[in-house]
């Protein structure tokens, strides 16, 4: 009996200790709640602000700073604006820095840094005037100095001859008659070249561009912490009073996790964040969800140099097979625009309208196209897919099914990112591919993929005559001309079939319904100087 | 003496061994950390450019002299994506592991050892079976499956606590355990269950031994019979089992930390990995293996405390 009582005390022994434990453990949470439920209060709209939020209860320390807290996916490539190439460091850092010119939601060239150009007839010549009331984040003043130092840099012209970027190397000579105007001369005419001069403008003679960048953008650079976020602040000596930041401050974390985001969203430690489709109809009630296509291809691409896809007619065939209507639903819970060649109708100016006929989901005529290629008893084929994209992989499986009504049998391969990076895009070691191809906001940066000197010309597509044309496009200086040019190239894709082009994808946005002023635009960029709180 | 430079001679032999594999894995593996890191619209100016300041034109053997020599200097080399100090990434991600894994273990041995303790003596019991089916299902269910579940409960639902980014211990002490005990919790109780399975085992077997009969007959009571010499005897292979854990643990979760958006060394690895981050691969290979070494050589020295039967030889 004296045992049995003692095991009992000892068991209690134990339960004490688990309870207190626990106890120890809802302290921390009730203590957590009654803190931050201050924090609400005091935070600008913070209705729906949750208990759970550590990062605004530091900024809330000091009055009611307005701070808004999003999402990127992968970590930066680099602070850098010119060691930089991706678009998901141009998405954040385009509030930080900016170029000569800027650009708008819908993609049309705007006064950035010089108020006015005007371009000789020849179309050699440029003459930008800039404005005199730019302050640099660190202070400085703007002036043409800063600009030439600039295009030096990025065409190699008197900095040691390396360029920076070959966009860039038919620059011939840079001039700056006086503090505010810069002259810029090209060796050949180039179409494009106004729209590269969205480029960022750096101080002259900064070298730490790398760790603590500095621009002249409507936020300045505050920190990043690697896998964790980068945080920008309100830029107060902003020149530009139309495009003056409402919100103080934007922390942007770095998760990769989707469904962390959608969790972070729901409980408040986020304020907005791209989606998914299927994660919008979940977030859809609580969240104002914006839908726009972001100007991306994604496409479906046959290596126009392995056999059988060498023969045009079973690219045909094939474009006939896909049903992109299937995709768009299956894939992209039907947030997507199709598309009928390598362009999205979000660029309307240069679009071709006239495509959407040209292959039609029609298996008969599939099956007909790959008999008089002789592949009428169908053939075996592998799609590669990069494995960390999902919509991608979805789509694999869907194209799969309906390739089978051709007897063509589809096996997926899922590669790693690096992998294909190297495998496919780089060596074309490859026979079908799907991958999103980002958009741009110039025609021949989208459609220039296709020429048979393009380095990565990863479709192998091989056409004199569309060649040709890309060259007449960029040194045709009339724009109506020009997208003329442009919506012949897309017609020449098309009839070719050198790929098959599925949709372009909606960029989905979940905001908080107090934050308004989301704006899409068709490239990767998270404008946060429209954002504001509702009062 | 003999002991110990027989240990640390075992140890560098492992770590060259595996450094070299390592570096003979990723020369196999396709992909380019230039490529990589700047993506499908990178330059091919930029990408000539960044090869060359990442040190990527040098012959391979070269570079493993260059990082093994740099090694005996202290040096584990620049990571080639974040362009920051390998050591100093590390440290970084070891502030965050290693307060995870603090809390993870005190959580693991506060709820695995009563646990296992108190199933060892009321295996009889109706609701023992229920206890036994709760470890085995803890066990059973994925830590990030867990996560997930917690996030979903405390800080969807409830908005308790946060389930994402780590705070230093140093900004704000609370704040940072907050940010920890979701995480913690979601990996602890897998570990737990094993532990509540290992204790009860290893309980049960030393009640059956003559050894308790005897301390019984001599009047001892159950409480001193049980915390003086069953419990102790029932710690060796309990010690073993937490060594693994602890070492386990300390290596980083990827899974967590990616789901708690926490920039462990777990993030570290997935994000080296993938971005083909040679010297940083190597530096965490090291501190892995560093890792389990310590831990094994810890386990060594608290056996031989529990049990003093036990020598180091």
């Amino acid at each position: 009996m004296r045992r049995n009582s003692k095991k009992n005390g000892a068991v209690k022994r134990i339960l004490c200790l688990v309870l207190a434990l626990a106890m120890v453990v809802l302290a921390g949470c009730s203590n957590g709640t009654s803190s931050t439920g201050g924090d609400g209060t005091a935070t600008e709209g913070g209705s729906s602000q949750s208990a759970a939020q550590n990062s605004t209860a530091e900024a809330n320390g000091t009055g009611d700073l307005k701070v808004v807290r999003t999402r990127t996916g992968a970590e930066p490539d680099s602070l850098d604006p010119f060691q930089s190439a991706a678009s998901d460091t141009e998405a954040i850092m385009h509030n930080v820095f900016e170029g000569l010119v800027l650009y708008d939601e819908t993609g049309a060239i705007i006064p950035g840094l010089a108020e006015s150009w005007e371009i000789s007839e020849d179309g050699l010549t440029y003459t930008f005037h800039l404005r005199d009331d730019v302050n640099f984040h660190n202070g400085q003043h703007m002036t043409a100095d800063d600009v030439i130092y600039t295009y030096q840099q990025l065409s190699g012209l008197e900095s040691g001859g390396e360029a920076i970027s070959s966009k860039f190397t038919d620059i011939t000579n840079l001039e700056a008659p006086d503090e505010y105007t810069v002259v810029i001369t090209l060796g050949a005419v180039n179409a494009s070249f106004l729209q590269l001069t969205k480029v960022a403008v750096v101080p002259k003679d900064y070298t730490d561009q790398a760790t603590a960048p500095i621009g002249t953008g409507p936020f300045k650079f505050v920190e990043y912490t690697p896998g964790q976020r980068i945080v920008l602040e309100k830029n107060e000596d902003y020149y530009e009073e139309s495009r003056m930041p409402q919100i103080d401050r934007a922390e942007i974390y770095i998760m990769t996790d989707e469904s962390a985001v959608v969790q972070a969203l729901q409980s408040g430690e986020l304020d907005f964040a791209g989606v998914s489709g299927d994660n919008a109809m979940i977030l859809e009630g609580q969240f104002d969800i914006y839908s726009n296509p972001q100007n991306m291809v994604q496409i479906f691409a046959l290596n126009n140099e392995v056999e059988p896809f060498d023969d045009v007619r079973v690219r045909q065939a094939i474009s006939c097979a896909v049903n992109k209507q299937e995709i768009i639903d299956g894939a992209f819970d039907g947030y997507a625009t199709e598309l009928y060649s390598n362009f999205s109708p979000v660029m309307g100016f240069y679009y071709n309208d006239e495509l959407t006929d040209v292959y039609t989901y029609d298996v008969a005529r599939a099956q007909e196209l790959l008999n008089e290629a002789g592949y009428g008893d169908g053939f075996d084929m592998t799609i590669t897919v990069p494995a960390n994209y999902q919509a991608h992989i979805d789509t694999a499986q869907i194209i799969a099914e309906q390739l089978k009504a051709v007897n063509i049998n589809a096996e997926i391969e899922l590669i790693e990112w690096g992998a294909w990076l190297e495998d496919v895009y780089g060596n074309a070691q490859y026979q079908t591919t799907i991958v999103g191809l980002t958009g741009k906001l110039d025609p021949n940066d989208v459609l220039v993929r296709y020429t048979s000197d393009y380095s990565r010309n990863f479709f192998r597509y091989n056409n004199p005559e569309y060649d040709e044309l890309i060259e007449k496009a960029m040194t045709e200086t009339d724009e109506n001309v020009r997208a003329q040019y442009y919506k012949e190239c897309q017609r020449i894709l098309t009839e070719d079939a050198a790929a098959v082009w599925t949709c372009d994808p909606n960029i989905i946005v979940a905001c908080r319904p107090d934050l308004k002023g989301y704006t899409a635009y068709p490239v990767t960029f998270t404008d946060l100087s429209k954002l504001y709180y509702e009062e | 003496m003999g002991y110990y430079c027989r240990k640390i001679g075992g140890l560098l032999v492992t770590l060259l061994l595996v450094s070299l594999i390592t570096f003979g894995v990723f020369q196999i593996l396709p992909g380019n950390p230039a490529y990589i890191i700047l993506g499908v619209d990178a330059d091919p100016l930029q990408i000539e450019a960044l090869e060359k300041s990442l040190g990527l034109d040098l012959p391979l053997y070269q570079r493993y002299w260059n990082w093994v020599v740099g090694l005996f200097q202290g040096d584990l080399g620049t990571s080639l994506r974040y362009q920051q100090p390998v050591s100093q990434l590390i440290a970084d991600g070891l502030k965050v592991t290693g307060s995870l894994a603090l809390v993870s273990i005190i959580l693991t041995v506060a709820i695995g050892l009563p646990a296992g303790i108190w199933l060892a003596g009321h295996s009889e019991k109706k609701y023992a079976v229920g206890l036994s089916m709760i470890s085995q299902l803890s066990l059973s269910i994925p830590a990030f499956c867990m996560g997930i579940f917690l996030i979903n409960i405390f800080s969807v639902q409830l908005k308790w606590l946060p389930s994402m980014s780590y705070v230093s211990w140093s900004e704000d002490p609370l704040g940072s355990i907050r940010s920890l005990i979701l995480p913690a919790f979601s990996m602890s109780l897998g570990s737990a269950a094993v532990l509540i399975r290992y204790v009860k085992v290893s309980v049960t077997n030393q009640k059956k031994q003559d050894y308790v009969r005897t301390a019984y007959s001599k009047g001892l009571t159950s409480r001193r019979v049980m915390y003086g010499h069953v419990v102790r005897n029932s710690l060796i292979p309990v010690i073993t089992i937490l060594g693994m854990t602890v070492a386990d643990i300390l290596g980083g979760s990827i899974i967590t930390e990616n789901i708690f958006s926490l920039p462990g060394i777990g993030r570290l690895i997935s994000v080296s990995i993938n971005s083909r981050d040679l010297p940083l691969i190597q530096g965490l290979v090291l501190y892995l293996a560093v890792i389990v070494v310590i831990c094994n050589f810890v386990v060594d020295i608290v056996y031989s405390v529990v049990d003093p039967r036990i020598r180091l030889k």
